[in-house]
């Protein structure tokens, strides 16, 4: 079964309002992505495959995943590093479209800061520019590609 | 370093930004009032007394929104939210930036519904820090 949340620490605080007090955290509570999301989630999954697509060692990796179930899927083996460095590498992929969708859905309730507030636009623009890429990875191996590569249901 | 007076200001409320009136925003920084008063120390000498006034040691927050649809429901919820709500005024060009915690809107704010219409909003908070 795949995870519904994991945490991600940045490397520099962030002050946030909560409940009419300022609170500073490192703590980033993530989760996944539900219908409300969807958009930005699919433009992303499909930046992913398309990403796949263009470089074949990337498609020997989905090949090998995909042959895993579910449960043998677990967070150490998804490759946020590389699935990044995909993406970064594509000639058909902008970068900035990539950071646009993942901006949207991390503002749209699937960040929370503290785990206790969702992420705002503002404040995502407060996070270095080292952990917005990590997070970046993380996120998009852990919900997105492992949603891309879950085994098909058959009836 | 060139001098340049504040007046398009990013206003955050409970971490997301709104668009205010022009010119619209002024804040206390809630020292609150101060007294002084002259004590006879005999012989034609005084001495002079200083008052803390805590009982006006909060900021006000004042500015204006335009009666848009979605603003109308969100000050609202601000209002619905009591003291629980957070204000940060920022301008990046000058560094300058004042927090104002546990701030709540007392007044009944009105809402005019006209082509020119904009809703006045008055806050009291804690000292602005």
């Amino acid at each position: 079964m795949s995870k519904k949340q994991f945490e991600f620490i940045l490397s520099d605080e962030i002050s946030y309002a909560y409940k009419g007090d300022m609170k500073k955290t490192t703590l980033l509570v993530l989760k996944s992505p539900a219908s409300e999301q969807g958009f930005s989630a699919r433009r992303l999954q499909q930046f992913i495959m398309r990403a796949f697509k263009e470089n074949q060692a990337a498609q020997k990796i989905e090949n090998t995943q995909s042959q895993q179930s579910a449960q043998e899927v677990s967070d150490q083996e998804i490759p946020g590093e590389i699935l990044l460095g995909l993406l970064f590498m594509s000639d058909n992929i902008k970068i900035e479209d990539v950071e646009k969708e993942f901006k949207s859905l991390m503002t749209s309730g699937c960040c929370f800061l503290g785990g206790e507030t969702p992420l705002t636009s503002e404040k995502y623009d407060k996070i270095s520019i080292e952990d917005t890429t990590k997070l970046m990875g993380e996120y998009l191996a852990n919900f997105l590609l492992l949603s891309l590569l879950s085994p098909k249901r058959t009836s | 370093m060139s001098l340049l007076s504040i007046s398009t200001p990013t206003v955050l409320i409970n971490n997301i930004s709104y668009g205010i009136v022009p010119n619209s925003f002024s804040f206390t920084e809630g020292f609150g009032e101060q007294t002084v008063r002259a004590q006879s120390a005999g012989g034609g000498s005084v001495a002079q007394v200083y008052s803390d006034n805590a009982e006006m040691k909060y900021s006000t927050v004042k500015f204006s929104m335009f009666n848009i649809n979605l603003d109308i429901e969100r000050i609202r919820g601000w209002k619905a939210n009591r003291n629980e709500n957070v204000i940060e005024v920022i301008d990046s060009n000058s560094n300058f930036a004042r927090t104002f915690k546990a701030a709540a809107l007392t007044g009944d704010y009105e809402v005019q519904l006209s082509a020119d219409g904009v809703i006045d909003l008055e806050w009291k908070s804690a000292p602005a820090q």
